[in-house]
């Protein structure tokens, strides 16, 4: 199942507003610069963010499915040289648009926050 | 290398994917789970160790359940981001697509929802639309509101309304001030003829105004004149508009033709629109022509109908006649003190006995709705709960609150909406059903009867309002929690709150209460209903069939005539094979009231006394055989014992024999008309009393007259048959025709059938009432069995935990039954405390039947705590079958 620790933002209402949509923009962001498979996909949102976030087998391949059912990513198997055949994702065009948008509302949301606080977020 | 294939297709095991869909996603989760086992290794863990570390990747949640949801992607679509582009409603359709589909994958619970909203619907739609037709319908007549019945009421006679007298009727019209116009009329038969064909029609003799009060306006023609409307005025009629359009194919040349009514010429005049329904079936009007003169006055025998002027209410108008009625009593013009005016809203005078019931069933149906309402939003607020779950994980993967209550809403609106439709058509058939019960000749002609639209969407709006609403209260809660907390409620499993519970239990509790109390009224109403069945109506009347016969009087004016014919047509039936016995009656059962006043020798009345109306009933020897009448007492009048100049003897009936002679026998004792000085006539048997009013209406004191003494034009025949009594129609009216082509045979029935018609309505509302008793206990039933297996299924885990610490499936099982019996005995308290209120309404339905009737009590909370304990029993088998094994090992 999903789980996302946001144990250092603790504040209720916001933490509806950094998880709308959250899950999604990691994933989506992550297979923008190249084609990755679910294992990395997974080692890299729990090294990223140092163990802060952390998806499970259980909950990461059920969106990913979804979001390869909608059509923003397309997964296929590739048998690299001296590896075992895996499943690699790459973002779509139309998974492009989303990303594209879902990141805006993100930094629209990041800065709004960052104005009311002072907060630098990276 | 573990296994991994192996235990992933464990988990995946129910999906049923295509297999190449499953080996695929076997492959790569495979593959994730050996990277991840690798990792763990290279991190210095051991074999055990990186071994249950992948593992744990998979414990999480439920896979099975997450690729289930994959498999119907739009199901769980409310991303913050929209697909495309578009309006308002662009949302909606796919929200409709979901909530389809989710009805269809959820197809007991949809049903069930459905199910009781229709139910509820249909039930309150049908009956409301049968009480708006009686009272909420305005009558077809211009300002309606302002036209009031006209009577005289007699409460020293024991009557409420007698009837209105030619020289009140003058006296009222001239004198009030109260009204801006008053009309009499009466309601008679008579023989039609019409270029050479005959029938019996019901018809009006009417004041010339009576038009103008009702505001209508003939549709041909013109209405009556004053001088039309005088003794010795112009014999002329006009049609009724369904009679001119049967009889006359609606020829707009009768005006002017000659029919003949009892063999006298009448002049058609006009013809009257269809809302003139007054008197009741009336097919033709003529003028009343009455006599104002009090010495030539026939006793009471109109009907009135008065327009109040603007502004006068009932009361002061009927306070206006009065002092009108006792200043003519003063002024010595009265004849009689004992009547005085009595006024009542036209609607109440002619609906006024359906006026409890219909209040009674009206108040059923508000309960079941009550109960519908109540179910629906207790199943939908289980599903709810159910579905915290579910929207937790939609509020983290990033759908809006507003976005999935607007899911959720619409999913409950097409449930309700489905609920809605099908209850409104099931209504517009319970309906059709239910009019079909009522025999249209008891009812006034312009009531009309349809399903009401408006209350039909005011029944789906509250009921579809229950279900949205209740549907929501959960979603709400669970949507406003936070994420984390909820996802991690809901990975032990969705359980309702405490307070939930409570409220579920309580809404339970109050529907049993309230399908008792139906159940009570219900089982109150039908044992009264069982009682009068039961009830002797001191005549037999199986294989017996009835018919009237009316002699015009200008063939038929003589007495001699009137008893040659009566007395003629008798013998020449008792000939008839499988007659086994014939006489003719005035008045068979049900067949009306003849009233007038007796007194008995040696029986003075004192002023204070009441002085009861008598029923006299004319009849010949043989009609007390034909009917089946029992004598307690003596015997028959004899044929030779009455002549056209005196009667000899007399039967009264057991009523009027208590009455004047409480602790004597009758025999030989002598009676006579009140006032009469006439001579005193011997009584010679007592009979049981026929209930001629009813079954379940009080007998009135009753004379029978021999026929012989007092001659009529129109009588009963009565014939007792040794076989099939319908078979008797035929060579009936052969004989008929012989002795006169001329006369119809008429009003044509079986005894048996018209017992059966005077108990229509008792037979109706008990039974409909019955039936929504029915219909609550079900929906209550229903009502434990969802809250009960509900509460199982979330505690599936903690009934696996208790076993495999040694509860035995006997204790799981009667623990959950005292759960849920808990439920029930509240609710069966309950209602025993409002039952108990609430069938004091019923009790002027009763017919002698207690309103805290024992047996009745005893068998509903019987019934209700059998069918409690059934509803009980299937989830509490289910408890107590769980397989703890399994049951841990579904989380």
């Amino acid at each position: 199942m999903l789980y996302i620790e946001l144990q250092h933002m603790a504040t209720q209402p916001l933490d509806r507003e950094l998880k709308k949509g959250s899950a999604e923009l990691l994933i989506l962001s992550l297979v923008e610069a190249r084609p990755r498979h679910g294992y990395e996909i997974s080692k890299l949102i729990e090294e990223r963010s140092q163990g802060t976030l952390r998806f499970q087998l259980a909950s990461l391949y059920p969106l990913l499915y979804r979001l390869e059912s909608r059509g923003w990513i397309q997964g296929r198997w590739v048998e690299k040289a001296g590896q075992r055949r895996r499943r690699y994702y790459r973002l779509t065009t139309e998974g492009r648009k989303v990303l594209a948008l879902q990141r805006r509302g993100w930094q629209q949301f990041a800065e709004a926050i960052r104005r009311i606080t002072g907060i630098e977020y990276a | 290398m573990p296994d991994w294939k192996r235990t992933i297709r464990e988990r995946l095991s129910g999906l049923k994917l295509d297999s190449a869909r499953e080996e695929e996603i076997v492959d790569e989760l495979a593959q994730h789970l050996q990277d991840r086992y690798e990792f763990s290794l290279s991190e210095g863990a051991s074999e055990v160790q990186a071994r249950r570390q992948a593992l744990d990747e998979l414990s999480g949640g439920r896979l099975a359940e997450e690729l289930r949801s994959i498999r119907r992607p739009i199901a769980l679509d409310p991303i913050g981001v929209p697909h495309r582009k578009g309006g308002p409603l662009s949302g909606f359709i796919p929200d409709l697509k979901i909530a389809f589909r989710n009805m269809r994958t959820k197809l007991a619970f949809s049903v069930m929802v459905i199910g009781m909203l229709a139910l509820g619907v249909a039930g309150n739609a049908a009956i409301f639309s049968i009480f708006d037709g009686l009272f909420l319908r305005p009558l077809p007549f211009a300002d309606a509101e302002r036209l009031i019945d006209l009577d005289e009421t007699a409460p020293k006679w024991n009557l409420h309304f007698v009837g209105i007298s030619n020289p009140d009727f003058y006296l009222w019209r001239k004198n009030n001030g109260s009204f801006d116009g008053m009309a009499f009329f009466t309601g008679g038969s008579f023989n039609f003829s019409d270029r050479g064909t005959a029938q019996r029609i019901l018809g009006g003799q009417v004041t010339y105004d009576l038009l103008d009060v009702l505001g209508l306006k003939p549709v041909l023609g013109r209405g009556f004149l004053l001088e039309e409307d005088k003794p010795g005025g112009a014999k002329v009629a006009m049609l009724g508009y369904d009679f001119w359009q049967r009889v006359f194919q609606g020829d707009r040349n009768v005006l002017g033709r000659d029919v003949k009514l009892n063999e006298e010429p009448y002049t058609v005049v006009g013809v009257l629109p269809r809302e003139a329904v007054l008197p009741e079936r009336a097919e033709l009007w003529t003028p009343l022509a009455a006599d104002p003169d009090p010495k030539k006055s026939n006793g009471w025998y109109l009907n009135g109908i008065g327009r109040l002027k603007h502004g006068v209410s009932t009361q002061q108008a009927e306070a206006d006649l009065v002092r009108v009625h006792k200043a003519a009593i003063q002024d010595g013009q009265k004849v009689n003190e004992i009547t005085s005016p009595i006024l009542t809203p036209l609607r109440d005078r002619y609906l006024g006995d359906f006026r409890t019931v219909s209040h009674i069933l009206l108040g059923g149906v508000g309960v079941v709705l009550l109960i519908a309402c109540v179910n629906v939003a207790a199943l939908m607020m289980v599903r709810g709960s159910a579905r915290a779950r579910e929207i937790a994980i939609r509020t983290a993967i990033g759908a809006s609150r507003g976005r999935i209550i607007r899911q959720l809403f619409t999913e409950n609106l097409v449930l309700a909406a489905t609920g809605g439709v099908l209850g409104v058509l099931l209504g517009e058939l319970c309906l059709r059903g239910m009019l079909s019960l009522m025999p249209a000749d008891n009812l006034p002609r312009w009531i009309h009867f349809s399903l009401d639209w408006r209350f039909a969407t005011f029944c789906v709006v509250i009921t579809g309002a229950a279900a949205v609403l209740s549907g929501l209260v959960p979603v709400l809660q669970a949507s406003r929690v936070d994420a984390r907390g909820s996802l991690q409620d809901a990975g032990v499993r969705s359980s309702l709150s405490r307070g939930r519970r409570v409220t579920l239990g309580a809404l339970v509790v109050c529907e049993i209460g309230l399908a008792l109390i139906l159940s009570i009224g219900a089982g109150l109403l039908l044992e009264a209903f069982r009682k009068v069945l039961n009830v002797d109506p001191g005549f037999r009347p199986e294989n017996v069939i009835s018919y009237r016969v009316n002699l015009p009087e200008s063939k038929y004016k003589k007495p001699e005539q009137q008893i040659a014919f009566f007395e003629t047509l008798v013998e020449k039936l008792r000939s008839v094979p499988g007659v086994k016995s014939v006489g003719a009656t005035s008045a068979a059962p049900f067949g009306g009231h003849w009233g007038n006043f007796w007194e008995a020798e040696g029986h003075p009345l004192g002023p204070n006394d009441k002085n009861p109306v008598v029923l006299q009933v004319v009849a010949t020897p043989e009609y007390f055989s034909a009917i089946g009448m029992t004598f307690l007492e003596g015997r028959p009048f004899r044929l030779d014992e009455a002549d056209l100049k005196f009667t000899h003897t007399v039967v009264v009936n057991e009523t009027f024999a208590k009455y004047y002679w409480p602790a004597k026998s009758p025999i030989g004792k002598r009676i006579r008309h009140q006032g009469s000085n006439g001579e005193w006539v011997e009584v010679v048997g007592v009979t049981r009393d026929e209930k001629h009013y009813g079954l379940d209406q009080e007998m009135k004191p009753s004379v029978f007259l021999p026929f012989r003494g007092t001659p009529q034009d129109s009588m009963s025949i009565v014939l007792r048959s040794s076989i099939d009594p319908q078979m008797l129609i035929a060579p009936s009216r052969e004989i008929v025709r012989q002795m006169d082509a001329g006369l119809p045979m008429f009003d044509v029935r079986t005894m048996t059938d018209r017992v059966n018609k005077s108990l229509w309505a008792r037979r109706a509302y008990s039974w409909l009432f019955g039936a929504f008793a029915l219909i609550a206990v079900v929906l209550a039933a229903a009502g434990i069995y969802g809250v009960v297996s509900y509460a199982v299924s979330q505690r599936t885990q903690e009934i696996g935990i208790r076993m495999a610490l040694g509860a035995q499936p006997g204790q799981v099982l009667r623990h959950t039954l005292a759960g849920g019996m808990l439920l029930v005995s509240a609710g069966v308290v309950l209602g025993l405390a409002g039952a108990l209120g609430a069938v004091r309404l019923l009790q002027s339905l009763l017919f002698g039947v207690s309103s805290k009737e024992p047996t009745v009590y005893g068998a509903v909370i019987l019934g209700v705590v059998l069918i409690g304990l059934l509803a009980n029993a299937i989830p509490a088998r289910r408890a107590a079958s769980v397989d703890p094994m399994r049951a841990l090992r579904f989380e």
